[in-house]
């Protein structure tokens, strides 16, 4: 029998005022911003098409690790905490706005208090899928 | 005050008038279908759903946003933990959607189509017979045309806009 893989450990983060979750499984590392290292970094409000441009009060390099075993890194805003959740903690994403939402790699939601967080999957980004 | 009869009201008698009263108000109901309305406004337009379509008025409803969505899908709304889409119909009808934030929100159902609309205000929920459904207007165009389902009498010369949800539907469905 297959192990269930929840608890899942997800890093909660936000950019620009929305609050955003992602499988911590994703993240091999994080760092400050002049600690990103050498590779050309990608902003996460521009892969998410944030139709303005948010400050980042306190930006962090996320390395993310994709499926091929290769890194790349993404910056955002506001980390907040990890946090194990459970299978019924998730919701999937409202079908009017899951064919546009998926386009970014958003899968699910979390409602947390009085936020939701939005689920994200790296690998889901357009330009990681082309990579 | 006395009444210029020459007896005083009896009982029996008032429950005659009463019976009669009632009875022709069956007699109405019989011969008029109606149809319950919810009436609402919208920039400052009147509009209206079908009652039946309208699960309920949720007065005070954060949007949360979510990026790349267009403009008619202004983000998710929680309600009592279930996650649903918020529909902003202002796109549709020659308005500047309102973005996120907290609004009020008539929650509509037909068929697999379910979500939270953004209205400003409720004017009333009222029951209309069906004859007071008259043909959309000739005057709306473009989107608005095809979102109406007819226009609504309401008496004392005002008018609203019926939404048609399933036409909704078919616009906003990917």
């Amino acid at each position: 029998m297959q192990a269930s893989i929840f608890p899942l450990p997800m890093l909660f983060f936000a950019v620009g005022g929305i609050h955003y979750g992602v499988s911590a499984d994703q993240v091999g590392s994080m760092a400050s911003l002049d600690q990103a290292g050498q590779d050309r970094p990608l902003w996460f409000h521009q892969e998410m098409g944030y139709d303005f441009e948010p400050p980042y009060r306190r930006p962090t390099a996320l390395r993310v690790r994709t499926t091929r075993g290769g890194l790349f890194t993404v910056i955002v805003d506001d980390l907040e905490d990890m946090a194990e959740v459970l299978a019924e903690d998730i919701r999937p994403m409202p079908p009017l706005a899951a064919p546009h939402a998926r386009g970014r790699g958003l899968w699910g939601v979390i409602p947390r208090g009085e936020r939701l967080y939005l689920l994200v999957d790296f690998a889901l980004w357009p330009r990681r899928k082309a990579a | 005050m006395a009444r210029p009869q020459d007896h005083p009201l009896s009982s029996r008698e008032i429950l005659d008038e009463v019976t009669r009263a009632h009875n022709s108000r069956d007699v109405v109901d019989v011969e008029e279908e109606t149809v319950k309305v919810v009436v609402f406004t919208l920039g400052q337009r009147r509009y209206a759903f079908p009652g039946q379509d309208i699960k309920e008025i949720l007065p005070d409803c954060q949007v949360y946003p979510v990026p790349s969505l267009p403009g008619y899908l202004p983000g998710l709304i929680n309600v009592r933990g279930e996650i649903e889409s918020a529909v902003d119909l202002r796109p549709f009808l020659g308005g500047t959607p309102s973005g996120p934030g907290r609004v009020m929100m008539a929650m509509a159902q037909r068929g697999d189509f379910r979500a939270g609309i953004i209205i400003e205000a409720v004017e009333d929920v009222t029951d209309l017979p069906k004859s007071r459904i008259k043909p959309a207007l000739a005057t709306l165009t473009g989107p608005a045309r095809d979102l109406a389902a007819g226009e609504v009498d309401l008496g004392e010369g005002q008018t609203a806009t019926l939404i048609d949800l399933e036409k909704l539907a078919a616009m906003v469905t990917l």
